[in-house]
């Protein structure tokens, strides 16, 4: 639609210095009014004594709730439960999607109905599919008992729930089957952008399958596998609904990451300035970790594209 | 607004009136009834729902101005979901129902209006039982009235002992971790149930601190916590043998109630509110339950008073007062015990004594000899969830990791010890 439709109305829009301000002012709005704005709020919490639902105003107190961080053995445990999660997670969901997204990509018999199966996960609701999890792990009646029985040599039900190791197991299970759709569907649209001539002068060349995932599929799909896993990192830090719902963060600790603690220190000991300390701290940890991915995309050339 | 300063006039004279005038006597108005919100997890509660619907029927029947609109979520997220909504701001409610824990917090927030009035009106106050009603009066104000208060006791299927051969309640810990055993045959029927995981924190906290209190301990006392005394290692040793040995391990309490009605759990040690979730969900096995004394010569244990209260930011103060009038009159809190199956009323009057006498399964919790639970983290009652995480958190990894008892308490102690300088 060019201005001369609507002479009058599109003035502010012809091209002049402010017009790509106001294109991005919503945007910036946004993110000023709902992302900027609390995360200073909790910034600034975090050096203050403010007790949730109290009438006492809060009090500056500096640096001591970061002094008592540092100090604190529950939340460097919180961070080491939040790399293992996030570790095991993104690499289980980059290994994941990729091989189905393999699958999803190739031609079968039945293609349609396998894609629609694998992003089912994706499209239940967290809650709701978490309560049935927690059900189908439950070690009395849970229905993986009786499949693990089938074919695992175990004589009791397994405690996919309570035993810290198999809790850490069983949140990564599922927290895979709810997201690795969403992934797997990123992954196929990289698959569908890879030029199809080069895998005929690879096979021409005598390429094997091996060698044209390896040298073709992989380097054309790898900025987006970087960009997936940055993706995959930042929201794994920062899930609750999974973890909090099946367990509690426990048991023994065992799968209390940051953002639980955040949640128990604010709303359940309404310590809300340092539930904003380790909200920081954790903030802190993605940052870094979003700079060393954009770093090491810049060194690798993936920044241009 | 005319329309608004005629309905204000109109709850003043309601709330005013009543005690005089019944509201059963009251003449429908064409006004539009006011909506009143009671927010409380006995909606979810088996048997307890039916018995607060009997009683809201009863108010709505009785007057056509008031109407009662249910709010609920389970017990185990109530706190948390109270809490968040008035951390937002506003709660979504004009009478609340709330435990010990949960009032303390709620009168220091201010979120409680005054019952005094209520009280007046009914002419109860030098009936309250003022030992449950300590919790809730502060500044010399009435917060709350007490709902039902939940002791304590040991609750045995009389079928499952007899077919075990166990002629009687046990009456000391190790007798009843012995008997507790002795019943179990997994993964059919257990000895013994009680909760174990985070997402149940409150429940479990209850449930351990029957055995701390057993052995004659307490958590904390004059802020100083008591961790690595005899009494809580004891009780930890003696729970982590019967998570072991005798219970249905990470079964939740919907999960172990639905099985003891199911006839599946032989004892266990459970609030008084349990006959009623058991009854209702089994009426054939109600006749076969029975309890006895907290099985330790102390017979200490928890009890959990629960109370309603008005919420201070509801702009339907009066009509949720009237509502609380009427449900408190001795007739109807009478009703409401006998069909929840209540044995602790909140003053002298408000239970039948024929009523008691006729409960076949009431001997155990009258014998039970209670204390609430912020009585066992004195000099922390704000924290008590703080302390609660920190000591659980503890017995967790004595329960699922292996760590020693002894270890695991030292470390609650210091983490314990941390918090009563900070705060």
């Amino acid at each position: 639609m060019s201005d001369r439709v609507h002479p009058g109305g599109r003035r502010a829009l012809d091209g002049s210095a402010a017009t790509p301000y106001l294109l991005a002012a919503p945007v910036l709005l946004y993110v000023a009014v709902l992302i900027l704005y609390p995360i200073g709020q909790g910034i600034n919490t975090s050096f203050t004594r403010t007790e949730l639902l109290s009438p006492l105003p809060p009090t500056w107190v500096g640096l001591a709730n970061y002094r008592r961080l540092v100090h604190d053995p529950a939340f460097w445990r919180a961070l080491g439960v939040t790399l293992t999660y996030t570790f095991l997670v993104v690499t289980a969901t980059v290994v994941t999607s990729v091989l189905t997204a393999l699958l999803m990509n190739a031609r079968f018999r039945g293609r349609a109905f396998a894609r629609a199966a694998i992003t089912l996960p994706y499209a239940v609701p967290e809650v709701a599919a978490v309560l049935v999890w927690t059900w189908m792990l439950s070690q009395q009646f849970g229905v993986l008992n009786v499949f693990a029985r089938w074919v695992l040599p175990v004589s009791e039900n397994l405690p996919w729930l309570t035993n810290p190791r198999m809790a850490m197991v069983s949140i990564l299970l599922v927290t895979l089957w709810k997201i690795f759709p969403f992934y797997s569907l990123v992954v196929l649209t990289a698959f569908q952008t890879l030029q199809a001539e080069l895998y005929e002068a690879a096979r021409i060349d005598g390429a094997g399958a091996l060698a044209c995932f390896r040298h073709i599929t992989i380097p054309g799909i790898a900025p987006t596998l970087g960009l997936m896993t940055l993706l995959a990192t930042i929201f794994s830090f920062r899930r609750f609904t999974v973890i909090y719902l099946l367990t509690g963060g426990g048991p023994a600790d065992a799968t209390k990451t940051l953002v639980v603690s955040v949640y128990e220190n604010a709303f359940k000991f309404f310590d809300l300035s340092y539930g904003s300390t380790i909200g920081v701290a954790g903030l802190g940890v993605t940052l870094a970790i979003a700079a060393a991915y954009f770093a090491a995309q810049r060194r690798l050339g993936y920044g241009e594209v | 607004m005319p329309h608004r300063a005629s309905r204000r006039t109109f709850l003043k004279g309601l709330a005013g009136a009543a005690a005089a005038t019944p509201i059963v006597a009251r003449r429908a108005t064409a006004q539009t009834p006011v909506t009143v919100k009671y927010m409380t997890w006995w909606w979810a509660e088996k048997g307890r729902n039916d018995a607060w619907r009997g009683i809201v029927k009863k108010f709505h029947d009785a007057q056509k101005d008031i109407r009662i609109q249910e709010v609920g979520f389970p017990y185990s997220e109530f706190f948390q979901r109270v809490t968040t909504q008035l951390a937002g701001g506003r709660l979504d409610a004009d009478v609340l129902s709330f435990y010990d824990e949960l009032g303390i917090r709620l009168i220091k927030t201010g979120a409680l209006a005054p019952v005094d009035d209520v009280v007046q009106k009914l002419g109860i106050q030098e009936k309250l039982d003022k030992t449950v009603h300590q919790f809730v009066t502060a500044g010399g104000k009435l917060y709350g009235l007490l709902g039902v208060n939940v002791p304590y006791a040991l609750i045995y299927n009389r079928d499952l002992y007899q077919a075990a051969g166990v002629a009687k309640a046990p009456t000391s810990q190790e007798e009843y971790i012995q008997v507790a055993k002795r019943l179990t045959k997994r993964p059919d029927q257990f000895g013994h149930a009680a909760r174990s995981t985070m997402p149940e924190q409150n429940g479990w906290w209850s449930d351990i601190s029957h055995w701390v209190m057993g052995y004659g301990g307490q958590w904390v006392k004059a802020k100083k916590p008591q961790l690595t005394e005899a009494p809580v290692i004891n009780a930890v040793k003696a729970y982590k043998r019967l998570y072991d040995e005798s219970m249905p391990q990470g079964a939740d309490a919907s999960t172990y109630r639905r099985m003891a009605w199911e006839g599946k759990i032989a004892q266990y040690i459970d609030n008084s509110a349990n006959i009623g979730i058991l009854k209702s969900g089994n009426p054939a096995i109600y006749p076969k339950i029975f309890t006895a004394p907290p099985p330790w010569e102390n017979h200490r244990a928890i009890n959990i008073p629960n109370y309603v209260g008005i919420y201070a930011g509801s702009p339907q103060r009066q009509a949720a007062a009237a509502f609380l009038e009427f449900v408190y009159r001795p007739e109807n809190f009478q009703q409401l015990m006998e069909a929840a199956l209540d044995i602790y009323p909140p003053y002298q009057g408000a239970v039948r004594e024929a009523y008691l006498k006729e409960l076949h399964w009431v001997s155990g919790y009258l014998a039970s000899k209670g204390s609430p639970i912020p009585a066992l983290v004195e000099g922390l009652e704000s924290n008590i969830a703080e302390v609660r995480q920190i000591v659980l958190s503890q017995v967790s990894q004595v329960l699922t990791a292996g760590k020693a008892p002894e270890a695991a308490m030292a470390d609650a102690q210091k983490s314990v010890e941390e918090l009563a300088a900070r705060v």
